[in-house]
């Protein structure tokens, strides 16, 4: 059977609603045994997730079955692309991680830098923009709509 | 209702308003205009500076973005041959050939005043038509909202992913996130994992910035190329190159039929300014005394995809105001703004704060009066805008999320939560589930579950109960044969768009 985005994101699904089933009695506390409570929706839903996914592998299996798996486009991962994503996120999260450190000025800054070292940009005003975009954004949340930056 | 209306003209009419709109309108047509940047993007992400603002004042920022961003999307589908939403493909159609032959000013006008036209239209059948509609869903008790949940929920499912079962997943997951927190009915605390920050739910703007904001900067670092360059024509002064408004009315025909298309489609949840734009297009081909004319740069063609797509603006708000369900994700996130001000969608709306739907309703006439007067002004930078570096924008879009993120609760937390959802977003899209769903998910969650309590509480075990409403009878039937009609335009619309890009070529 050839991995198609079908396929793994039933396999994902499966796998959030059985959890979520799983989870809904430690994390619900039923207020009522009779009738509906706090668990029913969540637990139709969580029903329904799982029933849509199995559905879904079901039917991409029969398809596949069906066609010998010939038009089907296997999920294919482009190491490059997803290599840059990866770093991205990484970026991201050290924003994220360093701003109560450094303050958001300095870490907006320091992340734009890198942002753009990271996109190969070696023209030098566009640091000088994006530094200067910082700047504003930080004037305007601080100064004019009164919002605490760290 | 004639008091309504002129406390709602009052309401409206102050300097705030004005300011906002205004605003709205700038980012619209800069984000619309820029390929890669959507209108969602930017509802989202200013999405947190409206929690400073009164209800009319953040409707008018958001509309305005919403209006000029559906205008927005042709500048580049006219310049750069690159629509910047995916309706202004059937612009790009005849709007790039009639700006490559020396006359990119009159193909930017057409779409201009067209979409001015379609939106003004929309915005009177609005003004008219919902408190019409909404006087009739006064009837309507907890079984028909129940109803008019789930058919929201499934048509958008449906319409967003290629795929209806993935659309019904990705919804149930929206479902499920909006159920965290505290239940209101019962007061015990759901999906919490003894987290404090959990007990008051997800924010919904939080959630928005990491599904749409975040994820949409991961997918552009991961793509980025300095090698790709939009060669963009530009709109330098040219004698010839006008349109005397004489000109433009004398397609006053096709003008008409198409604002009455994109209103027409614009009223039914989940259609889009795609189709709209698409059908307009065609009907207005197949009418037209030049149809040679057409995919050579003729300016009916645009005028009826523009006239068309703008219409869709005012009609979304139909359903949205009076029934509360919206027609498309960037009305869900109106829906949002609407909630977070207090102020619940639905018949009652009318009723409740029927100065501030009629101000926000007399509001859309004036932004699309001002989309044109902006769109005028602004009309000799468009060239620069469209070939704005995405190496640019992306550190931005990340520095605005952060500092929006953090200014709901002045805490970390929601930044991680962010990225979190960033991160979910951008794989789920790897496996072609949309985000959109999970966005109406989470709006209508709250609404959904608590009509179905009331509905099952109601109907006391008898499972006919809501068919022996007539008006939840009459919601199902209507529901049903929209669903058959929407089946069949989404073949005749895909049958269409290749039929229409074949000819064209």
């Amino acid at each position: 059977m050839k991995m198609t985005s079908n396929i793994l994101g039933g396999l994902l699904f499966v796998g959030i609603s059985l959890f979520i089933l799983l989870v809904i009695p430690e994390q619900i506390q039923a207020s009522s045994q009779v009738g509906i409570n706090a668990q029913s929706f969540p637990r139709w839903i969580a029903t329904l997730m799982l029933v849509c996914s199995v559905f879904l592998l079901v039917n991409e299996a029969r398809l596949q079955r069906k066609n010998g798996s010939i038009n089907m486009s296997t999920f294919n991962v482009d190491f490059k692309k997803e290599i840059r994503a990866v770093l991205f996120i990484v970026l991201i999260v050290a924003y994220a991680a360093v701003t109560p450190f450094i303050g958001f000025l300095f870490a907006s800054m320091t992340f734009s830098a890198l942002s753009l070292l990271f996109f190969s940009i070696t023209n030098f005003k566009f640091y000088m923009f994006l530094m200067v975009c910082c700047a504003v954004v930080y004037y305007v949340f601080k100064f004019l709509l009164l919002v605490q930056l760290p | 209702m004639d008091n309504l209306f002129i406390e709602g003209f009052i309401a409206f009419f102050t300097v705030s308003s004005f300011v906002y709109l205004n605003l709205g309108l700038l980012l619209g047509l800069v984000f619309g205009s820029i390929p890669g940047l959507t209108v969602m993007l930017c509802l989202v992400l200013f999405m947190p500076f409206t929690y400073t603002m009164d209800a009319i004042a953040s409707f008018m920022f958001l509309l305005g973005i919403y209006c000029s961003g559906s205008y927005g999307g042709s500048i580049s589908a006219i310049l750069i041959k690159t629509p910047g939403t995916p309706h202004a493909a059937a612009t790009m159609l005849d709007g790039y050939p009639l700006a490559r032959s020396g006359k990119p000013k009159k193909a930017l006008l057409t779409a201009l005043y067209a979409s001015g036209f379609g939106g003004i239209f929309s915005a009177l059948v609005l003004l008219f038509a919902a408190p019409l509609v909404a006087q009739i869903a006064l009837n309507f008790g907890p079984p028909e909202y129940f109803i008019l949940c789930v058919f929201g929920l499934l048509i958008i499912s449906g319409v967003s992913s290629g795929n209806l079962l993935k659309g019904i997943i990705a919804g149930c997951l929206g479902l499920l996130l909006s159920t965290v927190g505290m239940d209101s009915i019962s007061g015990v605390f759901r999906f919490t994992f003894d987290d404090f920050n959990l007990y008051g739910g997800l924010n919904l703007v939080i959630v928005l910035i990491g599904l749409f904001a975040i994820s949409e900067t991961i997918s552009n670092a991961s793509k980025y190329s300095k090698t790709v360059k939009y060669a963009s024509i530009k709109t330098d002064d040219n004698k010839d190159d006008v349109l005397p408004l004489k000109e433009f009315f004398s397609s006053y025909i096709t003008l008409i039929r198409s604002s009455v298309i994109g209103t027409v489609i614009g009223c039914i949840p989940g259609t889009g300014a795609s189709m709209a734009s698409f059908l307009s297009y065609d009907t207005a081909r197949r009418n037209s005394k030049n149809k040679a004319a057409f995919g050579k740069g003729s300016e009916e063609g645009i005028a009826a995809a523009e006239s068309a797509n703008n219409a869709v603006t005012g009609a979304t708000l139909i359903p949205l105001l009076t029934l509360g369900i919206p027609g498309d994700a960037a009305v869900a996130i109106l829906l949002g703004t609407l909630m977070i001000n207090g102020l619940t969608p639905g018949p009652n709306l009318f009723q409740e704060h029927g100065v501030e739907v009629y101000a926000v309703m007399i509001g859309l006439i004036v932004i699309n009066i001002f989309m044109l007067i902006q769109g005028r002004l602004l009309m000799p930078f468009f060239a620069k805008i469209t070939k704005v570096d995405f190496s640019l924008l992306t550190p931005l879009i990340v520095i605005f999320c952060f500092a929006g993120t953090f200014s709901i609760n002045n805490t970390m937390y929601d930044i991680f939560v962010a990225i979190i959802f960033g991160v979910a977003a951008y794989i789920l899209i790897k496996l072609d589930f949309s985000p959109i769903p999970i966005l109406l998910g989470l709006v209508l969650g709250k609404l959904t579950e608590m009509n179905l309590r009331r509905t099952v509480t109601m109907a006391q075990g008898d499972w006919f109960f809501v068919l022996s409403r007539p008006a939840s009878l009459a919601l199902i039937a209507i529901f049903v044969s929209l669903l058959a009609w929407f089946a069949y335009s989404r073949f005749r619309q895909r049958s269409l768009q290749n039929k229409t890009e074949e000819q064209v070529a």
